[in-house]
């Protein structure tokens, strides 16, 4: 209560205890890193490597078969219009036509005299391998996808770890400006932009973008206010990083797992997106194809001609599911908490 | 509480006036008219564009049409029914599209919430595995696939089903459109539903219930049931919003007369009233249901409305 004692400090006070390896070693983040941690996690679930074979496969094909068939996607040949599918050494390609008036059995190569010609998918309408079409059109609805997505990442990261960052009222505006986006139904305004544009892989690109990426900002901004917060990013702002640094360093690199999940789960959806334009008719311009002009064409001639729509129809199938388990198998990896 | 409501609410009418906004700009940039008919003259056009105030300018006629939507006013059809009343149109066309949204809501939401509970409790049994085999399938295909298959399979080869609606026919036709419906609620809803059981199974309450002694029937219905199917409802809610309003594609392929039907035609009969008033009922529908939603959640959850985030 009366004097305060006074510690004059020794040089000995300002010499390292213990100083050796052991002491410098962090032993708590020498362990596994996290990322390799969920990559172990993802990799350990027979499904989620099935399906990334599945979506490789399927990326592999439509870049290699496009160059490797005799036909090109968008020859015609008349004089071979409506052939069955026919794999060569199988001796079956006859077709069965359901009419009105009856069921026939037929053989378009033996009436056409194209007994030496063969087309593993058959041709469509215009004589055009589907073959070589199906993986031209994948190429395109991957293409699409992919673009969109990508730019949807983008936005919607940059737009809402922004917002959530700074909070207040720029939060305010831009969630308020988020929510009006989202509230208008995403199938009016890309049937709108299509209309108004000129159709092509660039406008669907577009108004998938326009539509696309408030998804991704939402949850962008709620993984931003989750991780916001924490003593970390507190550590790094009375270190004196600026408001930029932090958003770019601290967040970002956080909340990018959870992020990438959303986006796997974007790829499905703009394809579907793409195949619902094509099917109402406001997809890629004549001549070009994809996934959803083929299922369209191949539903005008599905009563005659079935053979037209199975194949895109289970290649469109095959990279839905792909994409969905990957993007399951992620947030399962990703997100030991949520485990299921 | 009442500020929250109030709060929330004056967002809701801002957000419609906004979407109706957005929309009137962005249909007013579209190229082309209503009266693109070549062999009108330059005279008859400019008389047709008075007669409906399409001669006016942009803001002006805006408010002219905001003060009829608050009447209750949507504006007549141009070129799809000529003159006809909007409203006489929505009235012919949304019954339908309702109606079987809301079928297939009910049919697919039933069957997602059961299967997905059986499939928590017999959790990692082989029909757990099966069930979320055809889960995955039914979330990741469109449902359009499903209606072609249905279409193909149950309407032409087998003919047991009409292949287009017919009026004469309402229940049998609507079969095929409401379970090419319904098939995808129930694998989100069964997914949905599961997840939540399953988390709820392993919580820390349904585990002191189980040390106390509950077990059996009680346990099921006064713990598990009810805390897992509350965050389904709002799944079930949103997807509601989606299917009331029709589905372009799958009213294409049965040909049934519903708004999804009326947007796509207006859409390409360039008739911008029509588009806008649609869009002004997909935009009402949701912003509603978000509505109602929030207020929910302000209810059940007290956080939720003392920190005013929604």
């Amino acid at each position: 209560m009366s004097e305060q004692t006074k510690y004059t400090p020794t040089e000995a006070d300002f010499q390292f205890a213990k100083r050796d390896a052991e002491a410098e070693t962090d032993t708590v983040f020498a362990g596994e890193s996290s990322g390799r941690a969920a990559f172990k996690a993802f990799c350990s679930k027979k499904r989620n490597i099935i399906a990334v074979v599945i979506l490789l496969l399927l990326i592999l094909l439509s870049i290699i078969v496009p160059y490797l068939t005799g036909h090109r996607y968008d020859a015609q040949d008349l004089d071979a219009a409506n052939l069955a599918p026919k794999i060569p050494l199988l001796a079956d390609d006859s077709e069965t036509v359901y009419l009105t008036s009856g069921t026939t059995v037929r053989n378009s190569y033996t009436d056409l005299g194209l007994e030496n010609v063969s087309y593993l998918f058959g041709t469509d309408h215009l004589g055009r391998d589907l073959f070589s079409r199906c993986w031209q059109g994948l190429r395109v609805s991957l293409l699409v996808a992919l673009a969109a997505t990508v730019i949807n990442f983008l936005i919607g990261i940059n737009y809402c770890m922004i917002s959530g960052y700074f909070g207040g009222k720029t939060d305010m505006i831009m969630q308020r400006i988020v929510e009006i986006a989202v509230s208008i139904p995403s199938l009016v305004v890309v049937t709108l932009m299509m209309l108004v544009l000129k159709p092509g892989v660039g406008t669907i690109i577009l108004a998938l973008m326009i539509t696309g990426w408030m998804d991704m900002s939402i949850i962008a901004r709620t993984h931003t206010l989750r991780v916001k917060d924490q003593e970390y990013i507190l550590a790094a702002r009375t270190q004196g990083a600026g408001k930029i640094r932090i958003i770019y360093k601290e967040i970002l690199p956080n909340i990018f797992g959870s992020l990438l999940t959303q986006a796997m789960v974007n790829i499905p959806s703009a394809i579907f997106m793409e195949t619902f334009l094509s099917f109402v008719g406001l997809g890629l311009p004549m001549g070009s194809c994809s996934l959803g002009s083929l299922i369209s064409s191949g539903f005008d001639n599905c009563l005659l001609h079935p053979y037209k729509l199975v194949p895109p129809v289970i290649i469109l199938v095959l990279l839905m599911i792909a994409c969905n388990l990957i993007s399951d198998g992620l947030r399962d990896a990703l997100d030991p908490a949520h485990k299921r | 509480m009442k500020k929250y409501l109030l709060k929330r609410l004056i967002i809701s009418i801002v957000t419609l006036f906004c979407s109706v906004l957005v929309m009137f700009l962005l249909l007013n940039l579209m190229p082309g008219s209503p009266f693109q008919n070549e062999k009108l003259s330059p005279e008859q056009r400019a008389l047709l564009l008075s007669k409906y105030g399409l001669d006016k300018s942009l803001p002006e006629r805006f408010f002219i049409y905001l003060k009829n939507l608050l009447k209750g006013d949507f504006g007549v059809s141009y070129s799809l029914a000529a003159n006809v009343p909007i409203s006489d149109l929505l009235k012919a066309h949304m019954p339908i599209s309702m109606i079987l949204g809301f079928v297939a809501m009910v049919i697919g939401s039933l069957i997602g919430m059961s299967v997905g509970f059986f499939s928590a409790l017999a959790k990692d049994s082989i029909g757990d595995k099966l069930c979320s085999v055809l889960t995955i399938i039914g979330i990741s295909l469109p449902s359009y696939l499903f209606s072609i298959f249905f279409s193909y399979t149950l309407g032409f080869r087998t003919g047991t089903l009409p292949m287009l609606f017919e009026h004469s026919h309402p229940v049998l036709s609507s079969i095929m459109p409401v379970l090419s419906y319904a098939l995808p609620v129930a694998a989100v809803v069964c997914r949905f539903t599961r997840d939540e059981a399953v988390s709820v199974m392993e919580s820390d309450y349904v585990l002191f219930a189980k040390s106390q002694g509950i077990s059996g029937m009680r346990l099921l219905t006064g713990y598990i049931l009810r805390n897992s199917l509350m965050p389904v409802i709002t799944v079930i809610m949103m997807l509601l919003v989606g299917l009331l309003s029709g589905s372009m594609v799958t009213e294409q392929i049965f040909s049934i007369p519903g708004i999804g039907a009326l947007l796509t035609k207006a859409i390409t009969a360039n008739d911008y009233n029509v588009v806008l008033a649609l869009t002004f009922v997909y935009a009402f529908i949701f912003i509603a249901a978000r509505l109602l939603l929030d207020v929910l959640y302000g209810i059940i959850d007290p956080r939720i409305r003392v920190s005013g985030k929604g």
